[in-house]
């Protein structure tokens, strides 16, 4: 029965990875909890200038 | 704990340690107190040169030319412009402008009109922007009538005001001055503690920052221009308050997407701490970042963050706040109190907004270059300036209609998406309509036009 359980996660986990969806992947965690979720990479929308004097 | 990239997006060049200003905030470490810099280490040509090819070699989209002030060294930052020209990496330079002469801009007008400017302006009252700045008398006209040239010019320019107590009151008559003179974002960013004042003098209090950043979006609206912050605050600071949603996209990067190359070479990462990890003329880039990795694994995230609801995308707040000593080893805004005493529904995650489909049959910009990386690959552009991570799965289709310049619409990208469930599709439109935003998707229209 084990044996069963595992060879089917393993299984679902193969089928899982041949049908990774198209995503955009977040620099950190994509959950931004009650935040915007603008799906926007925390540096990506800062003009070239992530710094200043 | 999170997504690791393979390289810098951005690398920050300290082209020199020179600065003709004294601003009392300059979180230059090697910047004596109450002196203007004049110190001899800068970039050579041949460091130049040698930096471009490592940058290139890695793939490194962007650079931003810091300093010191980069135009004390005329020559150099030329040279570094033209480097990375060629090698077809995006610059943007900080500066205060006041060294900037007409010759200058029109060079960057007729040879480097990709490039981004950023400028410093502590406040649009003359005589209080040279004080705090440390800088003689008619300084200010000078940068203004640059700044106003510039822009004439068509080279896209941004303000900074860095916010200390005594220039709060400002905001608003510098954010006018921004929108007259017509910059592209009025960026209002706290001082952050430096060496002249590790214990943290200067710095606003919670209440100052949670007055300035409400006023910052009520600047906003009042003058319909885009304002922004480059610095970040702690989640548990601001979640629950508007601000939160408008500045929220803000996490510290440093050691994460960049790194900051110093005049000495040494590789950092972050622009305001001394710590180095190797210099780049005795070792490769990569394997310098490579040292670097405790930083995008949590090494110096405060230990009472680590619990944190907030943790993966906040990750504990700034860096520099976290680590000068004398800051109880938290950021100076960290407030995880006030997170018990919020309404459940600040600490729901939100849904994202319905999409709408978009019709037009789209093909992959022919500009656009691809990074690979363990998770799949950077895309970006470098003219303008666009950057984005996607899977391994989204990376294939792209490369495969882009090498065969293939045309598909948001129907067949849907369909080839492998999307089955409703969650998906909206996730797999939502993508589509963001390449299309960022630019590299373009229509048929759009690619016939250029």
């Amino acid at each position: 029965m084990q044996q069963e359980i595992f060879d089917e996660l393993v299984d679902s986990d193969e089928h899982n990875e041949q049908r990774e969806v198209f995503a955009e992947v977040s620099l950190f965690d994509a959950e931004m909890v009650g935040g915007d979720e603008s799906g926007d990479c925390a540096c990506f929308n800062c003009d070239g200038n992530p710094c200043h004097k | 704990m999170s997504t690791r990239l393979s390289a810098p997006v951005d690398v920050q060049i300290e082209l020199t340690q020179t600065c003709n200003w004294q601003c009392r905030h300059c979180y230059n470490f090697w910047r004596p107190a109450q002196t203007t810099t004049n110190l001899s280490q800068h970039l050579s040509c041949d460091n130049i040169i040698h930096i471009v090819k490592e940058l290139a070699s890695n793939q490194v989209p962007s650079i931003t030319i810091t300093g010191g002030e980069p135009f004390s060294r005329r020559r150099e930052i030329f040279m570094l412009l033209e480097m990375t020209k060629k090698a077809g990496i995006h610059a943007s330079i900080n500066t205060n402008l006041s060294l900037v002469g007409k010759e200058d801009i029109e060079k960057l007008v007729d040879e480097y009109n990709n490039v981004s400017i950023l400028f410093s302006l502590l406040s649009a009252d003359a005589a209080e922007h040279e004080r705090l700045a440390g800088a003689p008398s008619g300084t200010y006209t000078k940068v203004i009538n640059t700044a106003a040239l510039i822009i004439q010019r068509g080279i896209p320019v941004s303000l900074n005001m860095v916010l200390m107590r005594e220039n709060l009151h400002a905001m608003e008559i510098t954010a006018r001055l921004a929108k007259r003179l017509g910059t592209r974002t009025f960026c209002a960013t706290k001082v952050l503690p430096n060496t002249h004042a590790p214990d943290g003098t200067l710095l606003l209090s919670a209440e100052e920052v949670h007055w300035s950043l409400a006023e910052l979006m009520r600047i906003e609206e009042l003058l319909d221009i885009p304002v922004d912050i480059l610095g970040c605050y702690p989640r548990c600071l601001l979640v629950g308050t508007s601000a939160h949603q408008r500045f929220s996209h803000r996490t510290c990067v440093a050691g994460y997407t960049t790194v900051t190359i110093g005049a000495d070479g040494g590789v950092r990462p972050c622009s305001h701490m001394e710590m180095s990890y190797g210099s780049i003329f005795h070792e490769p880039l990569i394997d310098i970042w490579e040292k670097m990795d405790g930083w995008r694994e949590g090494e110096f995230i405060p230990e009472q963050c680590r619990n944190c609801l907030f943790l993966s995308a906040c990750r504990g707040g700034c860096r520099v706040n976290t680590l000068t000593p004398g800051l109880h080893n938290m950021d100076f805004y960290a407030d995880p109190q006030r997170l018990t005493s919020l309404p459940q529904k600040c600490l729901t995650p939100r849904i994202p907004e319905e999409t709408s489909d978009i019709v037009a049959k789209s093909i992959m910009c022919p500009q656009v270059k691809f990074r690979k990386e363990p998770f799949g690959a950077l895309i970006y552009t470098t003219n303008p300036l666009a950057i984005m991570l996607v899977n391994h799965s989204t990376i294939d289709f792209l490369m495969n209609v882009a090498e065969k310049r293939e045309d598909f619409d948001l129907f067949s990208f849907l369909e080839q998406s492998g999307a089955r469930t409703e969650a998906e599709r909206r996730g797999v439109k939502y993508l589509y309509q963001k390449l299309v935003r960022k630019g590299f998707l373009i229509t048929l229209t759009e690619h016939e036009r250029r």
